[in-house]
């Protein structure tokens, strides 16, 4: 009983994380068509931010989470426009899958040049809170899981507040739903673009901060995250708001079952097994809509 | 007369798109010949390692190509598939002491079985959730031989003493033999992929992944032949993968992964997505690259990950894409005046209006012009005559299960293709 509490309470944070993670994927999938590889090295280098900020300079976590969101902002709007905007527009190549290809090389790039940068070696990084909260009977829950959950449902608040009241979120919504109807109703669809990049950015960095204390800051510390939002968002039905939520909480309520009782090595491998076996059975995701019929 | 230029160019391209091209067989042999020496005159050990795997690369971007950039299949699994090759071969030699001559057709079969395994399920994915599934699949490959700790395939150190395919020779003559082996492998390949793609079967294959609605209308087995292609692909990346194998005489679960994928998706995008020749051009140029850049190994991502982003931007069509417009230029400039009897501008026009082909394009829809076709495919689907319904056993009638059935129900299926 108290390690299934344990494991649904550690579920719960690893699907708080994966949400606003996966939301970034989602924007811009929904919002350019691009399925953003990078979404992963924008955690990273959030995560580098945060520790230079933090333990180099001895700011204080929480300023460290702020640095570490507003760099990986800066970075997604430089991957739009290094490795997407040369390629909106284009006739002669096929977007979806080019725009696939360099932003995955762009995250590739991303870490190289942290190597350089940094060295390859990880750092450790404090988390935001010290210190474990007591349940009930052995049920602990470390306050930085906590502060997790809260800055994430702020977020994902925020976020919903941004895109269902600004002018700036209306914007993406309309060029998400018809491109073409937003363009002739005066939506600057440029500004659009890299304003949707710098928002995927900032939730990438605040993800890669939150899960830094967790892991540590590495310059491979981008590709578990991607793996887990890519399921996510793959689950979910990919731009589909909503079900990235659902999804997100789903993967890590799994993810947290598998690892408590079958040890954590296993608990990708049945993740990406599950994940197969759901594509066969529903291949367009949860909340996604089946836009070629089966073929 | 530069018109007449563009019009004999017009015409030379037309008449390459249209007709099959004949495989090259004698020029590959000779060129093979010639460079056979090379590790006779040029007796630099190092060097012809380089080259051998240059070689093995060229064979794992050549059976990437063959799904990713021939069928337009989004497989982002191939390095499970070749390392799957790879275990397989290995493993014989080390558990059951087999000779590596008779464990690497085993482990070529084990890439093509893991391939056809692989591919099934994503076959009636959409683009981006075939390439998800084919990558979660790759990753279950990595994870569970990484989370091994039984030592049968050694975990994350991999598998070491692996037989070498000529261990009964000095080392320096193994490299060699290694090197004429794999030479005359990949030109075997090459030949292979290029008379295949120039066949009834390749061309299916090319007018599936312009327009897949078109390419049924047209009587093309959706299933049939995308089972075929990632069978030959996964043959090819299983004897990649077992050459990789018994050459390093081990192989590590490292060698999938996001970065070992990255760097193949560079070799084949640079050299160019969907052509013969393009994946052998990037695994050359690639690794040369990276030879250049040895002293400063980080940077080398960085500059190959630039140029690849800056052959996405200006040159989608790849190195061999460049090769075959200089050579195209060329070759209009020698015909100056050749060809105006004819009347060019007809076909100039007709050239311009028929880019469905295995030219250089980044596995495009081909453009406005693929509209009408598929609105002819519509028409095609909704004129077929009712066929009496056959009653035949599951498997037969799953793989045909694309086939256009004129069934009332038709018609309402085909709206929901209009993609955004």
């Amino acid at each position: 009983m108290e390690t299934l509490v344990q494991a649904l309470i550690s579920g719960l944070v690893f699907g708080a994380i994966y949400a606003i993670m996966t939301m970034g994927l989602t924007l811009v999938y929904g919002c350019l068509r691009t399925l953003n590889m990078a979404q992963g090295a924008f955690g990273m280098v959030g995560g580098y931010a945060a520790w230079v900020i933090t333990t180099d300079m001895g700011a204080p976590p929480i300023v460290g989470l702020f640095v570490g969101a507003l760099a990986a902002a800066g970075i997604g709007i430089l991957t739009h426009f290094i490795s997407i905007k040369p390629l909106v527009g284009r006739k002669d190549i096929d977007f979806e899958m080019t725009a696939y290809i360099s932003t995955l090389v762009v995250a590739i790039m991303f870490s190289a040049a942290i190597i350089l940068l940094f060295g390859a070696r990880n750092k450790a990084i404090d988390p935001l809170v010290e210190g474990r909260l007591h349940v009930f009977g052995t049920v602990t829950v470390a306050w930085q899981q906590v502060a997790v959950a809260v800055v994430a449902f702020i977020c994902l608040g925020g976020l919903s507040l941004l895109l269902s009241r600004s002018r700036q979120g209306l914007s993406i919504m309309a060029v998400a739903q018809q491109f073409d109807a937003a363009k002739l109703m005066g939506v600057p669809a440029g500004r659009v673009y890299w304003v949707t990049m710098a928002l995927a950015g900032l939730l990438g960095g605040i993800a890669g901060v939150l899960l830094a204390p967790l892991y540590f800051v590495s310059p491979s510390a981008g590709d578990l995250p991607i793996l887990k939002g890519l399921t996510v968002a793959v689950v979910a039905g990919l731009g589909s708001i909503r079900g990235t939520i659902y999804a997100a909480f789903i993967i890590g309520l799994i993810e947290a079952l598998v690892a408590t009782y079958l040890g954590s090595l296993w608990s990708l491998p049945v993740l990406f097994a599950l994940i197969v076996v759901f594509m066969i059975v529903r291949p367009y995701g949860l909340f996604g809509k089946p836009e070629e019929e089966r073929l | 007369m530069s018109d007449m230029t563009s019009a004999a160019a017009a015409k030379a391209k037309l008449a390459r798109t249209l007709t099959w091209s004949k495989t090259p067989v004698v020029p590959t042999i000779v060129l093979v010949i010639v460079l056979a020496f090379i590790p006779l005159v040029w007796r630099n050990d190092y060097i012809i390692s380089l080259l051998v795997l240059m070689l093995l690369f060229s064979l794992m971007t050549q059976s990437w190509n063959l799904t990713i950039g021939m069928c337009g299949i989004w497989n982002f699994g191939q390095l499970a598939i070749i390392a799957i090759g790879g275990y397989a071969t290995g493993l014989l030699t080390i558990k059951l002491g087999m000779s590596a001559w008779l464990a690497l057709p085993v482990g070529v079969l084990a890439g093509g079985l893991a391939a056809v395994i692989m591919v099934l399920p994503s076959i009636r994915l959409r683009g981006i959730y075939a390439s998800m599934l084919t990558f979660a699949f790759a990753e279950v490959v990595r994870l569970l031989i990484i989370a091994d700790s039984s030592g049968f395939t050694g975990g994350p150190f991999g598998l070491t003493g692996v037989k070498g395919l000529f261990d009964n020779l000095s080392s320096s003559w193994s490299l060699r033999a290694y090197f004429w082996l794999t030479l005359v492998l990949c030109a075997a390949v090459m030949l292979l992929v290029h008379r295949m793609m120039n066949s009834p079967f390749g061309m299916g294959l090319v007018s599936l992944r312009e327009s897949v609605r078109f390419s049924i209308g047209m009587g093309i087995n959706r299933r049939v032949q995308f089972i075929m292609a990632t069978l030959i692909s996964g043959l090819i990346a299983g004897l990649a993968g077992g050459l990789y194998a018994t050459f390093y005489h081990g192989i590590t679960p490292s060698f999938m992964g996001l970065g070992p994928m990255g760097l193949m998706v560079i070799m084949v995008v640079v050299g160019g997505l969907g052509t013969v020749r393009g994946p052998i051009i990037g695994a050359f140029a690639v690794t040369i690259l990276s030879e250049l850049l040895r002293d400063t190994v980080m940077w080398r991502l960085v500059v190959q990950g630039a140029l690849l982003l800056l052959v996405l931007a200006f040159w989608p069509a790849g190195i061999d894409g460049l090769l075959q417009r200089s050579f195209d230029k060329l070759r209009g400039w020698m015909n100056v005046g050749q060809g105006e009897v004819e009347g060019g501008q007809d076909v100039a026009v007709a050239a311009g209006a028929a880019p469905v082909g295995p030219g250089p394009s980044l596995s495009a829809p081909a453009g406005p012009a693929a509209q009408p076709s598929e609105a002819a495919s519509a028409v095609v689907a909704a004129a077929e005559p009712p066929k009496p319904a056959k009653k035949s056993g599951g498997f037969k009638a799953w793989l045909n299960a694309d086939q256009p059935k004129a069934d009332a129900a038709k018609p309402d299926a085909l709206k929901g293709d209009k993609k955004t």
